[in-house]
Parts: structure tokens; sequence; C-alpha cells
């Protein structure tokens, strides 16, 4: 997949490590964490960078067919971010009487407005990558450390290309991702990144 | 959705290329399906999918929205949607290998309308199957969680109450009926309470 993380496997094609392993390797682009999970499933694939979670939902048999893969190896750590909305993130600040916030930002500060919108029959609206990832438990843990019920916000999953636009027109208020979305968000002035994954999960593996 | 039911199932067609799309809507062109083109993705293409309710989706095996389309029902209350996917890239034998692993619906391009329309009522009507199965599992499952609580409730009147079974559980519907609650609710009523008292001691 088209992220930062992809980079070990890219390095080893460029660098010849696999040749130097004598293994003959094609690095094969994927744009659907499904979909490869398909792919994987039916050997289409031989091997997939893939979320942590995803080879024991495939396991399980959760969300899709089930089959036994092995996760040989880890391929990072960490690596995620929550950003939220510079409109959300000035909203905050007026609530706290304050001009900055203090990093990492607790969940709990989103509760006045969580209530404010149940009024106007709104809610806050996070987006994250796929059910069975970290991203989707680090961003329910964030929120459940600071008693948020998650029956109090819509979480979607959008395809990551897609979040940054949707940061910007509002659709979300924010959401939870890897690199480098959270990076072009904050550059393009749209978001403000208030938590890291290290925040919420020490050490937590992200990809196999 | 069964092929004998009056409206035309609603298909929505996800699909960049519009010659490709063509294809797609030539192939399928009959009363029985209404189908609704759209070039959209990310959260438009949630919009849109909510505003349209379709029975069906279509989509490219490749597209990036395929993970938000898979995921509605599971994150959200949306209801699940059965979801076709076409192959054009992939060649004859991925597909096969890909629908032999059991994957709901395949379609590689080129195929003629007569197959493909085979595919999508296979596709929704075993989608349904399938729903149905899942929603029986869970009211099983909900009636089994609710008898152990309610067997465990009893017994705990019982201890502490020492009382018969029977009159236990007389008490506990009694209570459900003085309320104008559930059975099952009375019992994890009392099963909370009883925790507490435990802690407390």
């Amino acid at each position: 997949m088209p992220l930062t993380d992809c980079a070990p496997l890219i390095i080893a094609q460029e660098k010849g490590f696999f040749k130097q392993q004598g293994l003959h390797v094609s690095l094969d682009r994927q744009s659907s964490w499904a979909t490869m999970r398909d792919k994987l499933h039916a050997g289409v694939l031989d091997a997939a960078q893939i979320l942590s979670p995803m080879p024991i939902a495939s396991t399980l048999g959760l969300n899709g067919t089930k089959a036994n893969v092995i996760a040989p190896m880890v391929l990072s750590l960490n690596g995620n971010a929550i950003t939220l909305s510079e409109k959300l993130v000035n909203k905050i600040e007026q609530n706290e009487f304050s001009s900055e916030l203090s990093l990492p930002m607790s969940a709990g500060l989103l509760k006045p407005i969580i209530e404010q919108r149940k009024k106007q029959g709104r809610r806050v609206k996070f987006a994250t990558v796929y059910p069975h990832s970290c991203h989707y438990y680090q961003l329910c843990t964030w929120l459940e450390q600071s008693n948020v019920a998650l029956q109090d916000v819509d979480i979607v999953i959008i395809p990551p290309v897609s979040m940054v636009e949707a940061l910007q027109q509002g659709d979300i208020d924010g959401f939870c991702v890897g690199g480098p979305w959270n990076a072009k968000a904050v550059r393009a002035g749209s978001g403000v990144t208030i938590a890291t994954s290290c925040d919420i999960w020490p050490n937590a593996l992200k990809k196999y | 959705m069964d092929s004998s039911s009056q409206h035309p199932l609603t298909i929505l067609l996800i699909e960049d290329d519009k010659h490709k799309a063509q294809l797609l809507i030539n192939a399928l062109s009959s009363s029985h399906y209404s189908i609704e083109h759209v070039v959209n993705t990310g959260i438009s293409l949630l919009k849109e999918v909510e505003r349209l309710q379709p029975d069906l989706i279509i989509i490219d095996i490749e597209s990036p929205n395929r993970d938000m389309l898979d995921s509605l029902h599971f994150i959200s209350d949306a209801n699940p949607k059965p979801i076709v996917m076409f192959a054009e890239h992939d060649s004859q034998q991925h597909v096969s290998e890909l629908i032999k692993a059991g994957v709901s619906a395949y379609v590689s391009g080129g195929v003629d309308s007569a197959r493909l329309k085979s595919i999508l009522d296979t596709a929704v009507a075993r989608f349904s199957e399938y729903q149905q199965l899942k929603k029986e599992l869970m009211q099983t499952k909900q009636k089994l969680s609710n008898q152990k609580h309610i067997e465990k409730a009893k017994i705990w009147l019982m201890e502490t109450k020492s009382i018969t079974e029977q009159e236990a559980y007389h008490r506990i519907r009694k209570m459900a009926m003085d309320n104008s609650q559930k059975i099952e609710d009375v019992a994890k009523n009392i099963l909370s309470l009883a925790q507490m008292l435990e802690k407390s001691l």
C-alpha cells in the first residue's frame, strides 16, 4: 500500500536485498485492504504488507473468508496519529480559554462539543482506515480513556487519500491514520495532530 | 430481493472509466435493473450511497473505496449491501482463484450480459440468505445470554434468600411485571446489585 511504512519492502527491492537472498520478488501496489486480503487468501499474492489485526481477522474469518495466514515479521511499530480539524481545535481552545492546547490532547475536551451537537442532532465524526486496524482500535481507546461513549460519535471508513480533503470540507472532524496523511493535513493548514499512537498505546505493532 | 419483485433492483455502479462503465450499463440494460453511475470517491461517495440506498453495488476490485463500502455495516448502523467486484485488469485465472476463495462475486471484464445478470441475481440472493442467517445467529446468541443471566440471578436469590428455584423465578417475574420491565433486564439488575454488594463486603 502506498504508505510510509512500505519503505522496508521498497528498499529491499531497490537495494537488491531480495536478490541477495535468492528471492525473485515483484512488488504489486494495492489500493484496498479488503482486496489485498482476498488476494492473499486466494494465493494471488504470496505475501503482503498488512495491518497487524488482519492476520488474526483472517484466521477467525471475520469480515471475509477464513484463511490461515502466517505473520513471520513485524514491519513497523507505531506511526499513527489522530488529527483534528483546525476548526474543531479552535472551538476546543475557546471552550478551554486557552490559546494553545497541551498535547497529547485528551478526548475529554470533546465532551462539551459532543453535547452541543447532540442538541443540533449532529455528531462529531472521525474517519479511519479499516475496521480491523490498529488505527480504529487506537481511536476507540483514545475516546474510551476519557469515557467518551462510542455511540456518541460517528466513525467512518474512508480511503486515506480522501481524508485531508474531507477534513478541509468539514465532512469529518478528525481522523486516525498513518503517515504521511497527518503531516499532509498539518502542512495544508487544515489539521492539528493532537495525539500519536505512542501516546495511546506505546510501541504497538502496526504492520506485518 | 427476488427476481419476481415489482420494482427494479437499484444498482450503484462506481467506475471512473466512462467506457468501461458504458459497457456494463449496456450489458445490464433491462427493466430489471435501475443503474446509477457515479465517479465520486471518499466521503462524497458515502453520501451518494446513503442517498440512493442501492440494492447492490458494483465496484472495481482495485478501487480504494472498496474498504469504505465493505465496512459500512461493521462500523455504522448502515445496512450492509451486496457488493460485486469488477475485475477488468486481472487475468481470468486470478478471478477464478478469488471466486474459489469464497469472495461473494467477481465479474471479469468482457463477460456477456446474460452471465452478468445471473451473477448479480445470485449475489443478491446469496447475500440476503447470509444476512438472514446472521440475524438468526445474533438472536439465538442473545436468547442464550438472557437465559444465562436469568439462571444466575435465580441462583443468587436462592442462596441469599434461602428460597426455592420456583420461588426465585416467581419473584423475578413479579418484579418484571410490576416495573414493566423484561425478565432478562430485571435479572441483569439483580446481578449488578449482587456484584456491588460483594465488592463492598
